[in-house]
């Protein structure tokens, strides 16, 4: 996760087709971002109904298992589409949930827009020397701390920040434990650097 | 009080939530038949702002019992008692704050009008928009534009985790959730843009009743807005 990934080009596609199998949409033709911007968003889906059954105190106390992702996207992914991954996910987990016109659309909305955001600058303003265990510590409690701003806002008043420290807490040891399983999983997976357009595929 | 029956056996419970599963399918199938996902999206949003700005507390909380009815009958899982303990962390945080006349003193808390009154308010917004979301929001909303086509693809997507049959194993999680992303990628594609839909006939019906709710969310925001007035 700290290198930076070239983006795809002709000559990159030509591994990649062979690497897939023979038949499969990907051995037709080069992914488009639309595609692995559709495929990482399902996995958000996924891993926020995995999430959704993890006792929490309040709905939308979430640890941020569905961000992993969008850390993983942050090589793989210009802005604009990272970005549109960012709204796919707040999109279709409100419509999976039932809640997008409900506070916690607008809770998911902010944290998951900032953690992007956050991530994002961090990868391309620390370049090599930051891994992804820092980029997702840093979206994560930047993810939690907006949220706990809307909380003091919305619903809990200033009693808000009584929670803040557990919450950020949270942010910092999930955010360390995503970073890590990015990384690793970055390292060795085949789908990452086919998607990644990686001749090593 | 527990059924000592069912509180001995918990395997007696069993045919009781599948009695209460199926009977859920039942009203869901029943609202998807009357309501079409647009007009239920679009009443929902518009009802959420009445809601949202509607001043007065107990037509607010008139309007919550309302719409929890709504979301009851369509089928979504409702839990009353997340609802009440939800609620209850809401008013209590704002209790510990306290603001305004004090209405009763029991040790170290001091429960004052004000803050109870604005943690209730918080409390019926955040529970009743919940279930206008539940009521209005339905799987079967598409979204139309490109980035629409990009939620129904992940969509796809996400049918295709599901049904996948692989395993997770501890030992070998990198590899296996590997196999897992080049499985979902590399599935034969299924037609996902510019599919035709199913749309099922539905009656008037619906419409009315649709538009009867945010008639009613909007007569008890005028309502709510005149009882502030002098």
């Amino acid at each position: 996760m700290t290198r930076s990934t070239p983006a795809p080009t002709e000559s990159a596609a030509a591994p990649r087709q062979a690497a897939a199998p023979q038949g499969s949409p990907r051995a037709r033709g080069r992914p488009d971002r639309a595609d692995v911007t559709a495929l990482l968003g399902a996995f958000c889906f996924f891993l926020s109904a995995i999430e959704y059954m993890i006792p929490k105190p309040l709905p939308f106390m979430r640890l941020g298992i569905a961000n992993l992702p969008i850390l993983l996207a942050a090589d793989l992914l210009p802005l604009p589409w990272f970005l549109v991954l960012a709204l796919v996910k707040v999109v279709g987990m409100s419509v999976i949930s039932g809640s997008l016109f409900s506070y916690i659309a607008l809770f998911s909305l902010a944290g998951t827009l900032v953690a992007a955001l956050v991530m994002w600058g961090a990868k391309r303003a620390g370049g090599r020397r930051i891994g992804a265990v820092g980029v997702s510590v840093l979206g994560a409690v930047a993810s939690n701390a907006v949220q706990i701003l809307l909380a003091e806002v919305v619903v809990f008043g200033q009693a808000a920040r009584l929670i803040a420290p557990v919450f950020l807490g949270m942010g910092l040891v999930t955010g360390a434990l995503l970073g890590l399983f990015a990384e690793r999983f970055a390292e060795t997976s085949k789908w990452y650097a086919r998607a990644a357009g990686r001749p090593d595929a | 009080m527990p059924d000592p029956t069912t509180a001995a056996d918990p395997s007696a419970r069993a045919p009781r939530r599948d009695a209460a599963r199926l009977a859920r399918a039942a009203r869901a199938a029943r609202y998807d038949a009357m309501f079409a996902p647009w007009t239920l999206a679009a009443a929902g949003l518009l009802a959420s702002f009445a809601f949202l700005f509607q001043p007065s507390l107990p037509l607010k909380a008139a309007l919550f019992a309302v719409f929890l009815g709504v979301a009851l009958s369509s089928g979504k899982k409702v839990s009353l008692p997340a609802t009440f303990f939800v609620s209850l962390g809401i008013v209590a945080a704002n209790l510990l704050v306290p603001v305004g006349k004090v209405l009763w003193r029991a040790g170290p808390l001091v429960v004052t009008e004000t803050a109870l009154l604005e943690g209730l308010d918080k409390a019926v917004t955040f529970e009743g928009l919940i279930y206008i979301s539940k009521a209005s929001i339905r799987p079967g909303l598409r979204i139309p534009g490109r980035f629409g086509s990009i939620v129904a693809r992940a969509f796809v997507y996400y049918d295709r985790i599901i049904e996948y049959r692989g395993r997770l194993k501890p030992a070998t999680l990198f590899a296996d959730a590997d196999a897992l992303m080049l499985a979902v990628w590399d599935a034969p594609e299924t037609p996902f843009v510019g599919a035709p839909e199913s749309r099922p006939k539905r009656g008037p019906a619906g419409c009315v009743a649709a538009f009867a709710l945010v008639a009613i969310a909007y007569a008890a925001l005028a309502a709510g807005l005149l009882w502030r007035l002098p």
